[in-house]
């Protein structure tokens, strides 16, 4: 049963009077209780997806689609009031910088307290923000439910996000690089906390990262974005070791790796061009090693084999290519 | 509003130039003799023969009001040529140099942002006497501290700087490294300062000269045109007016200027 | 702790600096004041004994100490032109120039935190026309807004005699109203000020990552505004404060003069038109303290409110 399922959503931005694709027809789902995977390098768009589900995009963005479902809920369809209801109750979201995204000026405590005033009329709310810090793995927790963000470290502000967006037990977790501003220690440990509440509560995870390593960790399912195109969607271990697009290849084999030592480190040549330089065709085609004719005209569709998913004229030549190498 | 200081640069820039334009003019030609006095004609309103009326020694108040221009521009410029080198100095020992100078220079700076500007200056004219040059240095010394924050901070940073410890470290001067290599890096905050600078100029040389202790008659200024007229507001409404209007927008003009100026230099407001 | 001892130390110094400043402007002056005082033809005899009296024969080193040690007791020296010592004559105007300042400061905070706030909410064209018109209040001269209002309000409605203020004292009603009117003149060009920073101040806050977590929480429109953005924009308003302080303190030295009302600013134009040194000179002193020390206040304040600022 999909909790979520989001069909043909685009996102412009206007620049001089000109609207510019930043997310160019995707479409997925996601199942109750799973954690999805969005990866991709910055400005590819993942973030603005995650965005537009609870309709968080800045007011200049031009949203269409042909359906966006939360729980049998229409988001398309749903107001400012409804979405209000939505956010924080059934679908909440944690960002990259829990510094920047605590109010600096109000106790963390209170801030956790704040996601359940806003939702319910109750005297508990106190008491739930701090049973919520005992569940993200915070001690000591009627002191620090007095403290301000500041006086926290980076891993337990991170904790305090998880427990403000936790709280009234959502039905879907947006998290948005979670982990990309933390020690590589506490990343584990954070990792591990979303991991448990997915677990306990059955809360589905959309897991936004440009690191694979860490999408590894904790995905069942991974899409690959690149350019605002999916370009690549399978099963975690399927993908990791059956990658067909040359984008995501590419992005595997740069991940440093210890066995295979005397290989050097493999690169994807050229840079993302900006918004405004979209190619016609294929999006990757600019940087690809295997670009032809037709990728320079349309668009290749995503083809599905079963679950898995490529976005690619000639994926079947690539791995062919690949292998006799 | 994204393109804000687009706006405030446009409005900013028409109304200096429009101004400009005036002072030139007024070095050339106006309408009558600004010094001309005609007492048979005082005080009269506004005529197809003096459109803004006439003071109340009969001279025609729109040629006054174009030349009243040329002392607000001296004024302005003079003043913050005077705070910007003597800030200059100062917040480049001080950013450069560090240490005693540093605590030294800036703890005085903080002493004197502590006088309401305007004490500063009347503190000065009362021991060098008034008029127009006096004013100008007064004026001077009220902006020195606000060019010398900049300038200090901007050369702390680029103290810092790769290229500036290389170069250092290539034994060349320190003066050179000063002027050649630090000095093109802080110019655009200099130069916003320079424009806030020159509104509080204008607008604190009207305020002297309105209470008699700044330009003195026969120089002809805006802020004496107003202390003249104070007694005539209601035979000549437009005496009292024009002049007042004038310092408005030419400060107008400079301020916002220096604040599109400055959010044009500033990533997050783009 | 060390925050306090600090900025007292500071203050102490800036303090001192003010007073050495303001002691070696006015001794640097041109011309011999025991010359001014006898007349040039004083004879030998008589300038060395007003010398001695002065006691303008000791290094200046000891001068200032005695100058500063009596300043801290309350002696300024004695005015010229009035023959009565500095500090009564402060005494008598401070209290109208502390009310008037007092008066503009709260009008400033009742209307312009409420217009800064409006004008933050409407990111629109009328929001721009706002914006610009607070730049244009900021441009005006107060004084020349007085003779406006003076003339307005005062020759023209008849809402009170110009030039004839009635001390509070004697009848608070009048005295009041008149003040309005003073107060209205210093107050508008520092409300622009204001509501320019406000705004600034709530449309920086507006575009941070905090905004859109309390907005991914449920919080609506304006519960965001009145309890995320305005705590946190209105902290660093408070600095601007101290500012505005300094700001309204010198506009009235000036107004005082349009509406003719009694206060240090008429002393100060009084003293410098007359060359009454030790009058200016105390005078200076005074106000400059007051403003530092006003801005410490402000800067405890900020501190005290902030609970990132650690005061110990």
């Amino acid at each position: 049963m999909a909790i979520l399922s989001v069909k043909n959503l685009s996102i412009s931005f206007p620049i001089d009077k000109q609207y510019y694709q930043a997310v160019d027809r995707i479409s997925f789902s996601l199942s109750e209780g799973k954690i999805l995977g969005i990866v991709g390098e910055s400005g590819c768009g993942k973030s603005l997806t995650a965005l537009s589900i609870i309709k968080l995009l800045p007011p200049k963005a031009l949203l269409t689609a042909d359906q966006i479902c939360f729980n049998g809920t229409d988001i398309l369809a749903a107001d400012e009031h409804g979405m209000r209801e939505l956010r924080g109750n059934d679908i909440s979201m944690i960002f990259q910088e829990p510094m920047t995204s605590l109010n600096p000026l109000i106790k963390v405590g209170k801030q956790i307290a704040e996601t359940v005033t806003l939702h319910q009329k109750t005297n508990n709310a106190a008491k739930e923000a701090l049973e919520i810090m005992k569940q993200v793995g915070l001690n000591n927790v009627e002191d620090i439910y007095n403290q301000y963000p500041h006086q926290l470290s980076g891993g337990m502000r991170q904790r305090i996000m998880i427990a403000m967006a936790m709280v009234l037990k959502p039905r879907l977790l947006i998290a948005d690089e979670p982990t990309t501003a933390l020690d590589v220690t506490i990343q584990a440990q954070i990792l591990d906390l979303m991991k448990q509440l997915n677990r306990k509560f059955g809360t589905a995870i959309i897991f936004i990262s440009h690191d694979l390593g860490v999408i590894r960790q904790m995905c069942d399912e991974v899409i690959v974005m690149y350019m605002g195109n999916i370009i690549e969607v399978a099963g975690t271990e399927e993908l990791l070791f059956n990658p067909q697009h040359p984008y995501t290849i590419g992005l595997l084999a740069a991940i440093p790796n210890p066995s295979r030592k005397k290989k050097s480190l493999f690169t994807i040549a050229g840079r993302v061009p900006g918004i405004t330089e979209r190619p016609a065709g294929c999006s990757f085609a600019t940087r690809c090693g295997f670009v032809t004719e037709p990728c320079l005209r349309s668009k290749p569709p995503l083809v599905y084999q079963q679950s898995h998913g490529v976005s690619c004229f000639n994926y079947q030549d690539i791995k062919r290519e690949i292998k006799d190498v | 509003m994204k393109r804000e200081y687009s706006v405030y640069l446009k409005v900013g820039t028409v109304i200096i130039t429009a101004m400009l334009i005036m002072m030139v003019v007024s070095i050339f030609f106006t309408p009558y003799d600004p010094e001309k006095m005609d007492v048979e004609h005082r005080l009269q309103g506004p005529t197809w023969k003096h459109i803004l009326g006439t003071d109340n020694f009969g001279r025609d108040i729109f040629s006054r009001i174009m030349q009243g221009s040329q002392t607000a521009f001296t004024v302005g410029l003079v003043s913050v040529t005077i705070g910007l080198t003597i800030g200059l100095v100062i917040g480049g020992i001080a950013g450069y140099f560090g240490g005693w100078a540093d605590n030294l220079l800036m703890r005085s700076m903080d002493a004197m942002i502590a006088f309401p500007g305007i004490i500063i200056a009347l503190m000065f004219v009362t021991i060098w006497g008034y008029g127009i040059t006096n004013t100008m240095i007064a004026l001077g010394i009220m902006a020195v501290p606000r060019f010398a924050r900049i300038a200090r901070s901007g050369f702390l940073q680029a103290k810092e700087l790769m290229y500036v410890k290389m170069a250092k470290s290539i034994g060349v001067s320190n003066l050179r490294i000063m002027f050649v290599h630090i000095l093109p890096n802080i110019i655009s905050p200099l130069i916003v300062a320079a424009s806030l600078g020159f509104a509080s100029a204008v607008l604190a040389e009207a305020g002297l000269s309105y209470l008699g202790l700044g330009v003195q008659p026969p120089d002809p200024s805006w802020g004496t045109m107003l202390h003249e007229s104070q007694l005539y507001f209601n035979r000549a409404p437009l005496f009292s007016i024009a002049p007042g209007i004038m310092i408005t927008l030419l400060v107008f003009g400079f301020n916002m200027f220096g604040d599109g100026l400055r959010d044009l230099n500033d990533p997050r407001k783009r | 702790m060390n925050y306090l001892i600090k900025r007292t130390v500071s203050i102490v110094f800036i303090l001192l600096f003010v007073s050495i400043l303001t002691f070696l402007v006015f001794e640097v002056i041109p011309g011999d004041p025991v010359l001014a005082k006898l007349g040039i033809d004083a004879d030998e005899a008589q300038v060395e004994a007003l010398r001695e009296e002065l006691g303008l024969n000791r290094p200046l080193a000891v001068r200032y100490a005695s100058w500063i040690s009596n300043a801290v007791k309350g002696d300024l020296g004695t005015s010229i032109r009035f023959d009565m010592p500095v500090m009564d004559l402060i005494k008598d105007r401070l209290g109208l120039t502390a009310l008037i300042t007092a008066m503009s400061l709260i009008l400033i905070i009742v209307v312009g935190f409420p217009l800064g706030i409006l004008i933050a909410r409407h990111e629109n064209i009328f929001g721009l026309g706002l914006s610009l018109l607070s730049q244009v209040g900021m441009a005006i001269p107060s004084f020349w807004l007085g003779i406006i209002i003076t003339s307005v309000f005062g020759l023209s409605l008849k809402l009170f005699v110009p030039g004839q203020y009635v001390p509070i004292a004697e009848d608070p009603r009048a005295g009041f109203s008149y003040l309005f009117f003073v107060v209205l003149a210093i107050a508008i060009p520092n409300i622009a000020v204001i509501v320019r920073y406000l705004r600034d101040s709530v449309l920086e806050q507006k575009g941070q990552d905090y905004i859109r977590t309390a907005r991914s929480k449920g919080g609506g429109e304006n519960y965001i505004m009145y309890n995320h953005i305005l705590r946190n924009a209105l902290l660093p308003v408070i600095t601007v404060l101290g500012m505005l302080t300094a700001n309204v303190l010198g506009g009235s030295l000036v107004v005082e003069k349009v509406f003719n009302v009694p206060g240090i600013g008429r002393l100060l134009i009084m003293a410098v038109s007359t060359q009454d040194l030790p009058l200016v000179e105390g005078i200076v002193l005074y106000l400059a303290a007051i403003v530092v020390l006003i801005n410490f206040g402000v800067d405890l304040l900020y501190r005290v409110i902030d609970p990132r600022i650690n005061l110990t």
